[in-house]
């Protein structure tokens, strides 16, 4: 363990240079976030020691890592569900000081969670705008009435944008597949973000058509500007879709690179803890 | 079609209708009701003396009856949909009508005026204070809804008979009944009529408002709803605040009909109001309500109580049969729920 977490340090600085290198205006515009030395503890479990990881708008960044390595830690800070005990959290040149979803949003990212987070009972467009409600201009608008058409409108673009085709707008979300839902959830937080979308397993449930579907979302989702992370365990298939590979390993960082040559094998050497092979591998390139 | 909010058949559909329209209502609560009280009432005419079950003056006495069972009904109607439960809204009327009571006899030499709206104001305060109490201690206390309101049934009961020294109030002024509760506006009973406004009310609130929409969002899915940013600590205890709003109306309304408080009749209102609600239509686990069902369910509640009078059936049969309506209207909700679970979340 400590062997792995000298290699994490080891690499980070590497990553931070190459930013700092490069000029800070066109940083701003960049970078959806970068976060430093992030670390986090529950009780006496230490879940995140030291990581730095960003994300560039246009990426795809798959983040990998076994069962409890801190993924879903890590993303949870990245979007005010928790708040780091240490580390911080830059978003356009500033540090942000996130407590909410809503915050994160603010600062134009958005969070596909890994239960979705949706109402089952309401539509696609009560789920899509759920929060961010329309509401008529006017005497109604004052006490509340939805502009529905509006809505809908806004609606039928961002699942457009995305190639996203459902049966109705109004159909309860629980009526929908496994795979409709994923693209309702991603819409909605395409529709939300202005910057970036992180995405804690979006194909875990999902069968192999339904998977690509939402792979294909994903690709798209980045080509349009946005930055995506992507958590998955499918590594096979985030690896056609992706950009930078970061692995996680005990909390901390054991791999961050583009995905250039990097195979399967590579990415679980790094999970399982046999860094330094793989690391050498990595500086070859 | 137009009851279920939670799947409005809205322009924006551009699925074409599953079924026909006679199989759709077929599926639906809101069809079932009310065919059940067409049949009910058609019975109770013909079991009764003379078919008097359906003369003018024992509709309105139906239509009087329903006026506290439907502001009753709308309340949990709302609770529900949030996933939360109130069996303390029976004891809120309690409690809302003995207070307004004490204050309308101590105005008894005012103006129908003055009386109307000091003791109407004050059943609504006193309404709102036990639904805000309820609320705090459900969103803050963090106690579930069911235990809390359990609780505030017996704190709020045993505070009306302390207010009332445990018997009714009486000497409630006779203009109060006169001027409001027995008054009549194109042939209807003025409280059912002011049942009715709000009803409406509720519905369009329901319906088309940011309002209704974040109620069946909190019901639905507490975490979804969490997580879209809505504040829903603070919507719960708002919820709470206006549905005892609605039980100290319900509370007046109930003084002006009987020119006195029936702190002993309203014990089962709880019970009765969470039935009509359920069978019609909305769901106990929150995330769908139906008003419109909720308004057959209300009547058939009180042609139920009021039929079987009617016929010479002693009242306290009537406590069974509610009863067993409520294991029905449950069994009902647990049946939708399995068919819905097979398209549930693969989670
Ligand atoms: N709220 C919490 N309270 C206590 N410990 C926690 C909490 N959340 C996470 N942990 C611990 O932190 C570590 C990292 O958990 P995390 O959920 O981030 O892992 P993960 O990489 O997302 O795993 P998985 O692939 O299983 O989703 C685990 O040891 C976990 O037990
Ligand atoms: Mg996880």
């Amino acid at each position: 363990m400590t062997e792995a977490g000298s290699t994490i340090r080891a690499r980070v600085p590497v990553i931070d240079r190459q930013g700092a290198r490069s000029d800070k205006a066109a940083e701003h515009s960049e970078y959806v976030f970068r976060a430093r030395s992030l670390t986090k503890t529950f009780g006496h479990v230490k879940a995140i020691t030291d990581v730095s990881i960003d994300l560039k708008r246009g990426e795809v960044l798959a983040l990998f890592g076994d069962n409890g390595a801190g993924k879903s830690t890590v993303t949870k800070m990245l979007c005010g569900v928790y708040t780091p005990d240490s580390g911080e959290i830059e978003i356009n040149g500033t540090t942000v000081a996130m407590r909410s979803t809503r915050d994160a949003e603010r600062h134009g990212v958005t969070v596909v969670h890994q239960d979705l987070a949706l109402a089952p009972h309401l539509s696609v467009l009560e789920n899509m705008f759920l929060g961010h409600e329309i509401l008529r201009r006017g005497i109604l608008g004052s006490f509340g009435v939805l502009s529905r058409s509006d809505m809908a409108t806004r609606s039928n673009e961002a699942l457009q944008r995305l190639s996203i085709t459902l049966p109705s707008l109004s159909v309860a979300v629980q009526n929908l597949s496994g795979g409709q839902r994923q693209a309702v959830a991603v819409a909605r937080a395409s529709m939300w973000s202005r910057s970036g979308i992180l995405m804690d397993e979006p194909t875990a449930a999902l069968g192999t058509i339904q998977s690509d579907i939402v792979c294909t979302l994903i690709r798209d989702t980045a080509n349009s500007g946005a930055g995506v992370m992507v958590i998955s365990h499918d590594i096979p298939r985030i690896l056609e879709i992706a950009d930078r590979i970061v692995v996680l390993r005990h909390g901390g960082v054991a791999l961050n690179e583009p995905v250039g040559g990097l195979q399967r094998r590579d990415i679980v050497a790094a999970m399982v803890g046999l860094s330094t092979n793989t690391a050498g591998e990595g500086e070859k390139k | 079609m137009i009851a279920s909010v939670a799947a409005p058949q809205d322009p924006e559909s551009r699925l074409p209708a599953r079924g026909s329209f006679f199989r759709r209502m077929l599926v639906h609560n809101v069809f079932w009701v009310f065919a059940v009280n067409t049949i009910l009432i058609i019975v109770f005419t013909i079991l009764s003396r003379n078919n008097t079950f359906f003369s003018p003056d024992n509709i309105r006495n139906l239509m009087a009856d329903s006026a506290t069972a439907l502001l009753l009904g709308i309340a949990i109607a709302f609770l529900l949909g949030a996933g939360e439960f109130d069996i303390s809204l029976g004891a809120n009327l309690i409690l809302s009508s003995v207070v307004a009571g004490k204050v309308s006899v101590a105005l008894q030499n005012q103006e129908l005026f003055v009386i109307v709206i000091s003791s109407l104001s004050v059943a609504i305060v006193t309404g709102m204070i036990v639904g805000l109490f309820n609320g705090l201690v459900v969103t803050h206390l963090r106690v579930n809804s069911l235990i809390a309101t359990l609780a505030s049934l017996g704190i709020f009961t045993g505070l009306a008979d302390i207010v009332s020294n445990g018997t009714d109030v009486t000497g409630i002024p006779q203009t109060l009944q006169d001027g409001f509760g027995l008054l009549r506006v194109v042939g209807m009973p003025v409280p059912f009529l002011v049942s009715i406004v709000l009803w409406v009310i509720a519905w369009l609130f329901l319906k088309y408002t940011r309002f209704g929409l974040h109620v069946l969002a909190m019901g639905s899915s507490r975490t979804a709803a969490d997580r879209a940013g809505l504040k829903t600590g603070n919507k719960i205890t708002r919820l709470f605040v206006v549905c005892g709003a609605l039980a100290g109306v319900a509370g007046f309304l109930d003084i002006t009909r009987f020119a006195a408080t029936n702190i002993a009749g309203h014990t089962q209102d709880s019970l009765a109001a969470i039935t009509a609600a359920v069978i019609g239509g909305s769901l106990l686990a929150g995330g769908v309500v139906s008003i419109v069902g909720l308004l057959g369910g209300v009547i058939l509640a009180v042609i139920l109580a009021n039929g079987l009078i009617v016929i010479g059936v002693p009242s306290y049969y009537q406590l069974v049969v509610v009863g067993v309506i409520l294991i029905i209207a449950v069994w009902l909700d647990q049946l939708k729920k399995t068919e819905k679970s097979i398209k549930m979340f693969a989670r």
